[in-house]
Parts: C-alpha cells; structure tokens; sequence
C-alpha cells in the first residue's frame, strides 16, 4: 500500500519544479496524469543528460528522472477543443500542478478566484519563480537568476573569493528541486484538509521565497542585529579551518569547531608536534587566521598521504567529523545507499534498465519508491484522460 | 473533529518535538505554519545550543526564535524515569513525534519507535539522521556540511576545472528538515484514511543527493561523473554571473536564441548575434570563455540594479 493511493493528480507542469512536485506524488502513489502537448511534449523531453547520440522525445535522462511512475497523455491545451476536453475532465481530479504563470492559469480558468467559484473541492498547486504577482524587475528568470536572488548564491562558497563570481547552487535545478518538495508538502497538507472541510484551495508557491525560507536562522540573527547585516560575502560563514580538502583520492570535508575535535585530531595525524603550541579550546576562543593557517597546512600535508574512504573511517572512530566528499560513482558504490535501496531500477522501452536515484524517507508502512518508469509520449492517451488514467 | 474548521490544513494535528539544532526544529516549523500544534520538549540540563549561541537571554535568541515560532515548549528532565513517563502520557494524546537526536539516542532514552507504538499505535514516527537510522553507516554523524559532501551535491559546486567548493555552510539542515516534513504529512495522510500510523526514517545525506538527482543521471545512463562548472549551463549560453559597478553582480541567462538576440541588443551590439562565434547555442558554448568576457565588458559599467530592470524590461 502507498500513502497517496487512489489520489488523481492532474499535472500541467512543463518545467522541473512542477514535473519534481508531481513526481514526489507519484512516488508516494498518486495517480499523476500529465498533459503533454501532441506530438511534442515536456520541454524537458530535449534536455539532457541523453544516453548517448539519440536526443529524441523518449531519450532524455532529465525527463525519465523527473517523470517515473507517471501517465502521459496528449492535448492541445491550447486549442479551444483541448480545453472543452480539460474542462470537462476536471471534475475527475484532486488536484493540479502548474508552474506557468498568472496568465496560462487565467486562460486555464484554474486561477484563484476561479478556481475557488468553479472548482470548490479542487486542490491547485502553482509554482513560479518570484509568486504569481511579481514586481516589474523579476517578470523574466531561470533557476540561475532565482539562486543568485535568493542570497544563497552571493554567499556560495564558503570563504568566497570576493574576485570571483557569486557561484550557482549545484546542478542546474536546485531551486526548482526545492520548491518542489514545498509544493508537495502543501498539496498533501490541504488534500488532508479536503478530507474534512470537503474544500479544496489555491496553493500558491514562489522560489525565491522558498530559498529565503530556507535560511531563516541566519536572516533572523541579521534582522534582530545579532549577526552583521553587511555586503561580505563571507556573511554567512562560521570561521574557522574547516573545509574541503584535496587527498590521494579526491576530496575529504573536515569540520572543527570544538575542543573534542581537536583532541580526536591529536589521534588522528601522524604528526602532531605542531599542535603543541595550539590551546586546547582554540577552535571555540582563539581561532585566530594565523592558527587557521597552519591547522589547514598540516592537515593538507597528512591528507596526501590518505585515501577518502579510509581517512573518513579512521576519523568517525575517533569523533573526528572528517567525510568523503562523495561523487556519482562513490554514491552507487556506498553501502549505506545500497542497504536502504537508494537506487532502484526500472526498465524503459527506449533508456533500457536503469537505476534510479529514490527518495530519502523510508516509510514503514507505506514505503515510497518511484514504481514505474517515465511515460512514452502519449503512451496513455487511449484511456488516459477518460478514466483517471485507470 | 468535524466541519469546516479551516484553519491551517493540520489544524487539530499534536506534533511532539525531540529535537535539536536546526533540521528538526525546521521540520517542526513547517507543520507549526500549516497548522499543527507543536510542542518541543526541552530542559535546561541539555539546552539545545541555538538558545544560547552568542546571545545572553536563552528566552531571545534571534535564530532559536525564526526556527521555533507559534510552537509550546515543556520542560521536562529525560534523564528520570519520571520524565520520561511524562513525554509518553504526552505522546499518548498526539499525532506525530519528530526527533533529531544523536544515532540510538531515542532508544537509550526508552522513546524507541516500539515503546512509542506501545502507547499510541497510531503514532507517525519520524526519526530524522545524516544517513538514516539503519544500515553500515548509520553509526555516522556530522554537521550540515557533511550531508552535502557525502551526498555528491558538494563536488558539484565549483568553479570550472577547479576543485569543489562545496554550497555555503549553512546549506543542508532546513532543506533535510522540509524533505522530512513532506514524507510526515504524507504518512498523516495515509493515518486519515486508514488509521495506521509508521515510523518515518529520513536521511540527510539522501535529502541532499535528491537536490541533483538529474546529474546522477548522467552516470547511470553514460557513466560520466559530473563535477563543478561554475556558474555555466550544458544547455543555455549566456548562463552566469557577471561584475558591475560597487563590487555587484548580476545574473544573465539566454534560454534559447531569441533571448540572446535581446542581448545582443541590449549590449548595443546587434551584430554578436549572428556573429560566427555566437551565432547558435553550440557556438555559443565552444566560445563560451569569449563570450562571457564580452559580457563582463559590458555589465561592467553598468549598476546591477539598474541593469537588471532594463534587461526584465526587455524581457531578459
């Protein structure tokens, strides 16, 4: 059994934040119906990684990803017949995803005024970059725009190099990604609600603020005049020598800021002659840039000589919070992954089998796990809209 | 509970909190601002750090109080037998338990998932750990910082062929406490309609790597381990950040041709358009490094602010 069973979710998403919204859904067991439009589909359908030279509709890595477990169905929502079909289906449904705009809803009559005479049981989800509303100066932006305005991007790195460009989350879609797990977090919260009052509502997510959301115990230490509101970049860091440093293998994190740090430290490295004239409660009193220096100096001396995995291991035993700096290839070999099944596989007609990457819940009753690969185009247009997708 | 109450979506829901630091609280929040009553437990004997860090009211703590707002807070003392017989008759008359503390500290404390379902067999449990509560690693912990250097995110942030950088430290602990958030009102859902409650397991590490689940992709599909490449984009030039005026920055981003074209234009340069370098996406990503310091030339002049609401303007 699955959470969300029996839910009928109707996804009108062309973007990452909404097809990820709908697919959190899906993976906790809506029924997720998405419109796609005739013959050419989810923008997301030409954007990679591909598996290899193909780069048609049923090739996209992005699109398989974002889509598992969902039904792809055909229509024109932009023909006066799409929409009669739309309209008449609606009723069908529990709830939409959109991520369009103020004017794609309006012509949809899915906005919130709308939405709330017509449809009084429907939940809708809208996701946008700046809300539904915005000013004058954010009417344009891709998820780059909406990192770097967020202020996560003017204080990324750590320790940034205030000659050096503001740098972008990882990956292309972070911000999108976020928002989506916000969405869903709403739709489930007011379908919950349904089940009570028997009324749906308009849910109504922005990027920008999610992300400004996210950083909320840093932004109230500078609004209360705890923390300096300043243009550093390095505004919201910690100090100290912690850090991502190079080893024989790659790349470790190392983080220190306590005396237990330090002393498991002591145990830790071959030479610590150095460490002598270091007080004991450096890390918490007397972090000075000089020590800084020099901790990091030796550490990176000690660190040629280790391996990731094996430097990480020695380090935990020790209470020393020292870990791999992990990547696509460490992460399918972790066996901390492998024993919860991170990564499952499905077998698409065009990507063959693949693995997966999954959530990060394990549910004991419900388990969520994305059950069927991503849809053809179309591939359930037949029955599709008509019955739910049933 | 019946008829239209319609206050937040968890109205009437009893969120109890065993938490620490920031990701749980922030889970505990997010139910506390759909409605939930929350109650985080506390005492004064292991006060959590964010009350005190650097103020001196342990009552007015600028960051306790954004993680914390609209909850109640008890004390009780976990370490008698008495006080944690209160947390069960607590537990007793609520929905959700959500804890953050150290691997296997629930158990120690005689709050297991077990003893919990005991007295409330109903109870959505949701215990939340850098790498879950289960499996080889599970005796791990670490700090933010860590969730996102183990979960691959980390090596994805990073300037062009150099080393990862890794996000802001502050990343990874509010985004672990909202995935964990989700999948709790999911299994609220599922105790509505079938009244059978779960325990949760959620993983910070894995909160992360679904942060870029797409450039896994890349390896499962081709093999290719993805790294840092700045502030650039496999499918969009221009795509980064560029100086102004006062030591500002501005983002730019051209999803397809034409919004290039708008740049060309704006830049007062129509020609780079159809310029043989940047004349189509793929040009525009072999000429990347050119391209990008015409455009520093450019903004370079200008104020961001100022520079921004023009190229909106012109749908940019």
């Amino acid at each position: 059994m699955t959470s969300l069973q029996g839910l009928k979710v109707l996804e009108l998403a062309e973007s990452v934040a909404g097809e990820y919204c709908g697919k959190l859904l899906a993976d906790f067991g809506a029924d997720i119906i998405k419109i796609e439009k005739p013959g050419y589909g989810s923008p997301t359908r030409r954007m990679g990684p591909f598996a290899g030279a193909e780069t048609g509709t049923e090739h996209s890595g992005l699109f398989a990803y974002l889509n598992t477990g969902k039904r792809s169905v055909e229509l024109d929502l932009s023909s006066e017949t799409g929409r009669e079909i739309f309209r008449t289906v609606l009723a069908q449904f529990d709830a939409v995803i959109d991520d369009h705009g103020i004017e794609w809803l309006r012509e949809l009559e899915l906005d919130a005024e709308t939405v709330q005479q017509n449809h009084r049981g429907l939940v809708v989800c809208s996701i946008s970059n700046f809300g539904l509303e915005p000013p004058e100066d954010r009417r344009h932006a891709e998820d780059i725009n909406v990192f770097h305005s967020s202020g996560w991007g003017y204080h990324t790195p750590t320790g940034a190099d205030p000659a050096k460009p503001p740098l972008s989350g990882a990956g292309r879609f972070l911000p999108s990604y976020e928002a989506g797990i916000e969405g869903a977090m709403c739709m489930i919260a007011a379908l919950y609600e349904r089940a009570n009052s028997t009324l749906g509502q308009f849910i109504e997510i922005s990027k920008q603020e999610v992300l400004a959301s996210r950083i909320d115990y840093v932004l109230a230490q500078m609004v209360a005049g705890e923390m300096n509101v300043s243009t550093e970049r390095t505004a919201y860091d910690l100090g100290g020598p912690a850090g991502i440093f190079p080893c024989k293998d790659g790349y470790i994190y190392i983080w220190l800021s306590a005396p237990a740090h330090w002393e498991g430290l002591r145990q830790l490295l071959d030479d610590t002659t150095w460490m002598a004239e270091f007080p004991d409660n450096w890390l918490e009193r007397e972090c000075t840039p000089e020590r800084v220096a020099l901790c990091r100096q030796h550490l990176v001396a000690w660190l040629k000589t280790q391996s990731k995995h094996d430097a990480a291991e020695k380090a935990q035993k020790l209470g020393v919070t020292l870990v791999a700096v992990n990547n696509a290839q460490d992460l399918v070999e972790s066996p901390q992954y492998q024993f919860r099944e991170f990564f499952v596989e499905l077998e698409h007609p065009q990507l063959g089998i693949q693995r997966y990457p999954t959530v990060p819940y394990r549910l004991s009753a419900t388990p969520a796990r994305p059950a069927a690969p991503a849809p053809l185009l179309g591939q359930h247009n037949e029955k599709g809209l008509r019955e739910g997708g049933r | 509970m019946t008829g239209q109450l319609r206050g937040g979506p968890l109205q009437g829901v009893r969120v109890v909190e065993l938490t620490k630091v920031w990701a749980g609280p922030y889970t505990g929040k997010l139910l506390a601002f759909l409605g939930a009553e929350v109650i985080r437990i506390e005492s004064e004997k292991s006060l959590d750090v964010t009350r005190f860090y650097g103020v001196d009211d342990i009552n007015k703590a600028p960051g306790f109080m954004a993680v914390n707002p609209q909850k109640l807070s008890v004390q009780i003392d976990m370490k008698s037998k008495e006080g944690i017989n209160l947390i069960l008759d607590l537990l007793r008359e609520s929905d959700v338990l959500i804890e953050n503390l150290r691997p296997g500290a629930v158990k120690r404390l005689g709050l297991g998932y077990d003893v919990v379902k005991a007295v409330k067999p109903d109870i959505v449990y949701t215990s939340m750990g850098m790498y879950g509560n289960e499996g080889p690693l599970a005796y791990q912990t670490g700090y933010a910082p860590c969730f996102a250097a183990l979960s691959g995110l980390s090596s994805l942030v990073g300037y062009e062929n150099q080393p990862p950088a890794g996000m802001n430290v502050r990343y990874a602990d509010s985004t672990f406490g909202a995935a964990a958030a989700l999948a709790t009102v999911a299994a609220l859902f599922h105790r509505r309609r079938t009244g059978i409650g779960q325990y949760v397991d959620v993983s910070a590490v894995e909160s992360m790597t679904s942060m870029i689940g797409d450039s896994l992709m890349d390896y499962m599909l081709i093999g290719y381990i993805q790294t840092g490449y700045g502030n650039r984009h496999p499918e969009m030039a221009p795509h980064g950040v560029f100086p102004c005026v006062d030591d500002e920055w501005i983002s730019v981003a051209a999803s397809d041709d034409a919004v290039w074209h708008k740049i060309a234009n704006a830049m007062g340069q129509p020609a780079l358009a159809v310029d043989e370098r940047f004349s189509t996406l793929a040009k525009r990503k072999l000429n990347e490094d050119a391209l990008n310091q015409i455009i520093t030339t450019w903004t370079s002049r200008h104020n961001a602010q100022a520079l921004a609401t023009e190229l909106q303007a012109l749908g940019i």
